[in-house]
């Protein structure tokens, strides 16, 4: 069976990480701000409720991690995992899509629909952690194997969607945390060398074109501006005239136009709302404020003297870098469109409780962590 | 252990400077778009925001196939305000405003409150009056420049006229406020008739306000382009105008729906659809609407639903419907075209069993035996279901099939019915075939139904519709022609030539006598159709399909009334008098020659006025009734040549048939000599003369057929030489 150390500090709130929980409160209160100016725009109050009451969950799910000892998720984790696999085989039987890429990754609950490749991402992480770990400190056997099947099980399942956005935040994430883990440099550049003449003789042989054609069409409209296929380059020339004339101070909070006028505006698109709105100045606020985050995340996981957990928040942080480089991104017209949402601010249940069941493990890991004897 | 430690803290270190420069990157970029190029996209965005005006372009004519117009596009002027420049010019003196908005409401007859709210709407952008007339647009102008006002602007816009009004209505379709085909050929061509909007862009600053001394640039609109259609105005209008009477005189419950068409190369001559609206004020309330029926007015959704169920709905394209014995002449061309029977096969009418049911003939007593050639005439119901076991359910479908009736005509016009609408038996049996070959228990459309008689009268060959000839450009440049389209050959020529003949024989002979026109050979079939309300309501639709001249058919037609509410009510009584005189109308109007049969010549009674002959000598009152083909009666002593005519009857200009009988009097007659009116009823043309002629009267004929009603009751005195008007008409038809 699995060795679990428990941590033996009685009082832990004291070293709960109370930074942390209030700079995810900040951006939440901000996402909430941005996402209360689009609903008055889009007389849609319902989504500024929804939204809220997504965070309420989360905090509740933020409590009840806290209250488990993160080192338990070694054990917790695999029915989770499971779990999440089998929500992805029904969502490719019974899945609902929303948007034009054709791909099913949402199911419907009544009144709410979820997304489980959100979560996940979660699992994903709790998962690649523990085999690290493992591989690390050389127990059990088949490791790498191991290692390699559970991180390709949900990435098939989530390419059959087809979703190949979330794919590619997987692939960020795997990387990252092999990065961590210690990887040799010279795996990092044979690998990345193999990536880069993969794409070479597909671009050369013409196998691209077995792709989907949505995806062409991305790709087609990323380096060929003037043509437009699918309305991105409309969509992403909107977005960025809008970030553009909120100039240093913004319109002002309500008085923007990227709401009505940019597609997608309360979900994907948020950004060009909050720059537009808040300008420059808000725009930088945001940032610093996930700079902010990732900076403690990191500094939360180069004090946690057990690697799993460290591990974990180093994949967790990965996850939300990865959503908000990409997010940001494609609103500015650096990278192609996909339906990444902007972690905490963009409107979306699924997004905003799976990222609070995020932040809440590395909570958990802050307040468990286990204190070297040596230190 | 130690140093794996250290290794991952470095590692953390590299990732935490890795992610930094990557977001201080992005925060580069955001800064570059806000800060750099912020003002630049600020204009962008506002410009976006609608304050280029856009002109609109013409609207493509709509013309009939001998181009006169059916619907045209005339200039008119728009009337629009950009409030926030207008405020901000007005800064100053803001108690002009209230003066602008009150002349301004004045000259464009609105209230002078509605005019000041549009001008100072905290928006960019606002319409203060569409689609004014020209003169009114150039009011506005004098006025603005006279008044030096700001910001206001009189830009050319279009509104489209019907000028026939109700008019082909149904296929012609109407536009909406911003000039878009909503119905009809204006939605189905909508892209086409548009042409291309233009546009006045002018510059403004990031406040939205414009900017001094910039030039306007001027980008000219495309007007759209022109249609022909293959209607004819006149057609359509005789069509219309049977249907309409048709309307009144049956009572039609459900409306009425008619289609022209001419079989050589199946364009649509018209298309008519009662009742109607008009397409310049669509959404007014339909004069059939009683007080049980809510009306809400200011074109709410629940009118505008109502509208589309009743007055806009194109019931010539869009109600399927059983066709009933119409039907008999596919099944009678499938089985000819099979050799299954020939004109003279012999049949017995008489009740048929199958399947547990009785199939009767709808004669009493049925017809007894009779050749296949009679059983279309008499419309006999056992014949056919004979014929139809005879050829078969595969054939029978396959033909079905062939002849159009399982698939979209494909015809320009949105709204034709689905094929899941025919309802045609999924899996037929032998008793689904015996009712369907004699049209009962599918439903087809009108449509393809004027369609299969086309292919019958050509020669064969099923045709597509046309009802767009042609497209042209504003100069009459040919942009596209849609020329006749064969879709299959469905029966040969010799098949074809028979049943001409056949049904030929159904009008002139059989249940279709009410459509005969002497001179012109019609020939035709009629139908009364089954409901969902026959048995509740006992109502029926009755029709009556036919092409004339048979010999060489320009047109085809079917005319379908819906549920009259009047006895009798079948094809033969109610729809074939419509089609007959109909066809009467188009045929003189295309100028086809009559070609009179011998009987035809018998049975004419050349209309002639009598002329006057009174004070005349009798030489000279024989001399001009000879003239005018009439006989003379004298009464009186002296009948000498020199003798003078005191009194004559009939009365000069009174009309009679030619050879009619006029009595001259040589004395100045107390009174006129007294005869007795006969009893004519129910004899026919010749016989009914005869007995007049030899009562001394003098006969006008009104009718075909058989007497049914005479002017005067049989006994009563009139005057020898009386014109009596005798009513005659066909009465055995299904």
């Amino acid at each position: 069976m699995l060795h679990v150390e428990k941590s033996q500090s009685i009082n832990k709130l004291k070293h709960f990480d109370w930074i942390l929980l209030i700079i995810v409160l900040a951006l939440n209160a901000f996402g909430m701000f941005i996402i209360r100016s689009v609903s008055v725009q889009l007389e849609s109050p319902g989504i500024f409720i929804k939204q809220g009451v997504g965070i309420a969950l989360g905090m509740i799910c933020i409590v009840v991690l806290c209250l488990i000892d993160y080192k338990d998720l070694r054990i917790l984790g695999f029915p989770a995992y499971w779990v999440i696999i089998i929500l992805l085989v029904l969502v490719l039987r019974y899945g609902i899509g929303e948007d034009e890429t054709g791909s099913k990754a949402w199911l419907d609950l009544g009144p709410i629909t979820f997304q489980p490749s959100e979560l996940c991402k979660v699992t994903f992480v709790l998962i690649i952690a523990l085999y690290l770990e493992r591989i690390v400190i050389k127990t059990g056997k088949f490791n790498y194997i191991k290692l390699l099947f559970f991180a390709a099980l949900p990435v098939f399942l989530i390419f059959q969607q087809p979703d190949y956005g979330t794919v590619l935040v997987y692939g960020f994430i795997f990387i990252c945390m092999v990065f961590f883990a210690g990887l040799p440099y010279k795996y990092i550049f044979i690998g990345a060398g193999a990536c880069a003449s993969g794409v070479f003789i597909v671009y050369i042989t013409g196998l691209y074109q077995l792709l989907p054609k949505y995806m062409l069409n991305r790709f087609y409209s990323y380096f060929n501006k003037d043509v437009d296929p699918l309305g991105i380059n409309f969509q992403v020339s909107r977005a960025i005239q809008h970030i553009g004339s909120g100039q240093l101070w913004g319109r002002g909070w309500g008085n923007g136009w990227a709401a009505e006028r940019v597609p997608f505006a309360h979900t994907d698109f948020i950004f060009s709302v909050v720059a537009e709105e808040l300008g420059f100045f808000g725009a930088s606020i945001l940032i610093l404020l996930f700079l902010a985050f990732f900076a403690r995340c990191i500094y939360i996981a180069w004090h946690t003297r057990e690697r799993y957990g460290a591990f974990i928040v180093m994949g967790l942080t990965a996850m939300f870098l990865a959503h908000f480089i990409e997010n940001v991104g494609m609103n500015i017209g650096l990278l192609p469109v996909t339906g990444i949402p902007l972690p905490f601010i963009s409107y979306g249940a699924s997004s905003v409780v799976s990222n609070l069941i995020a932040a809440g493990i590395i909570l958990s890991i802050s307040m468990h962590k286990e204190r070297l004897m040596f230190e | 252990m130690a140093s794996n430690i250290i290794k991952v803290k470095k590692r953390s270190f590299v990732l935490l400077i890795i992610y930094s420069i990557i977001i201080v990157a992005l925060v580069f970029r955001i800064g570059y778009y806000q800060i750099v190029k912020g003002e630049e996209y600020s204009k962008k965005a506002y410009l976006n925001q609608t304050l280029n005006r856009v002109i609109n372009p013409k609207r493509g004519t709509i013309y009939d196939r001998n181009g006169k117009v059916l619907a045209i596009s005339a200039s008119v002027d728009t009337i629009s305000v950009n409030p926030q420049d207008f405020r901000d010019k007005m800064k100053d003196t803001p108690e002009k405003i209230d003066k602008i908005a009150a002349d301004l409401a004045q000259i464009l007859d609105m209230d002078a409150e509605t005019v000041k709210e549009r001008m100072t709407a905290r928006v960019i952008w606002s319409y203060i009056k569409r689609k004014v007339d020209k003169e009114v647009g150039n009011k506005v102008r004098e006025y603005l420049i006279e008044n030096n006002v700001p910001s206001i602007y009189v830009d050319e816009d279009s509104k489209r006229f019907f000028p026939n009004g109700t008019l082909a209505s149904h296929v012609l379709g109407f536009t909406g406020v911003d000039d878009q085909g909503l119905n009809g050929i204006e939605k189905y061509f909508d892209q086409v008739l548009t042409g291309e909007p233009g546009m006045i862009m002018s510059e403004f600053d990031a406040g939205g306000r414009q900017v001094k001394y910039s030039p306007e640039t001027y980008v000219e609109p495309v007007d759209g382009y022109d249609l022909y259609l293959t209607i004819d105005e006149t057609i359509q209008y005789f069509t219309e105008k049977a249907l309409d009477k048709a309307m009144l005189d049956y009572n039609l419950k459900r409306g009425a729906a008619a289609i022209v068409m001419k079989p050589s190369t199946g364009e649509i001559l018209a298309m008519a659809s009662k009742p109607d609206y008009d397409p310049n004020n669509p959404y007014a309330k339909p004069d059939f609407l009683g007080g049980d029926i809510e009306w809400k007015g200011q074109a709410s959704t629940e009118d505008v639903e109502l509208l589309f169920q009743t007055v806009f709905r194109n019931k010539a394209l869009m109600d399927t419907y059983e066709p009933g014995s119409t039907f008999k002449a596919i099944t009678a061309a499938a089985a000819l075209e099979e050799g299954v029977v020939t004109p003279e096969t012999d049949f017995v009418c008489t009740t048929i069993h199958m399947a547990g049911h009785n199939i009767n003939c709808w004669k009493h007593g049925g017809h007894g035996a009779e050749t296949f050639r009679l059983g279309v005439y008499n419309s006999c119901n056992p014949v056919f279901v004979k014929t139809g076991l005879a050829l078969g359910i595969n054939k029978f479908y396959q033909y079905a099939r062939n002849f159009g009736f399982m698939e979209k005509t494909g015809i320009t016009l949105n709204g034709e019915p689905e094929d899941k609408d025919y309802q045609w038996h999924q899996k037929p049996q032998e008793i689904d075939l015996a009712v369907s070959s004699f049209g009962q228990r599918f439903t087809i459309s009108p449509l393809q139904l004027v369609r299969a008689y086309c292919a019958i009268a050509n020669g064969g060959n099923l045709m597509k519709p046309i009802l767009v000839k042609q497209i042209s450009g504003s100069n009459g440049n040919v942009i596209e022609k849609f020329e006749p389209q064969v879709v299959r050959k469905v029966i040969s020529q010799q098949t074809s030539d028979t049943l001409r003949n056949i049904l030929e024989g159904v009008v002139s002979d059989g249940t279709g006598k009410n459509a005969y026109i002497s001179g012109y050979r019609v020939a035709g079939k009629t139908g009364t159709s089954e409901t969902k309300e026959t048995d509740t309501e006992g109502r029926y639709i009755a029709s009556f399909a036919a092409f004339a001249p048979a010999d060489k058919p320009e047109i085809a037609l079917l005319v379908i009334l819906d549920h009259p509410q009047v006895y009798p009510h079948t094809g033969g009584m109610i729809a074939a008098p419509v089609v007959g005189k109909l066809i009467e109308e188009i045929l003189d109007y295309l100028k086809v020659e009559r070609e009179y049969t011998e009987l035809d010549k018998e049975l004419m009674l050349k209309e002639m006025y009598v002329p006057e002959v009174r004070n005349m000598t009798l030489k000279d009152a024989k001399a001009k009734l000879q003239n005018y083909e009439l006989k003379y009666h004298i009464e009186g002593e002296n009948k000498d040549d020199s003798a003078i005519v005191m009194e004559q009857t009939p009365k000069p200009n009174s009309s009679v048939p030619s050879g009619s009988t006029v009595i001259l009097y040589t004395y100045r007659p107390e009174e006129e000599l007294a005869v007795a009116m006969p009893n004519v009823l129910n004899k026919s043309i010749s016989e009914a003369a005869e007995t007049l002629r030899s009562a001394g009267l003098n006969i006008k004929v009104e009718g075909m057929g058989y007497a049914h009603r005479q002017e005067f009751e049989p006994g009563q005195e009139l005057y020898k030489g009386q014109v009596v008007t005798i009513w005659f008409e066909h009465t055995e038809t299904d």
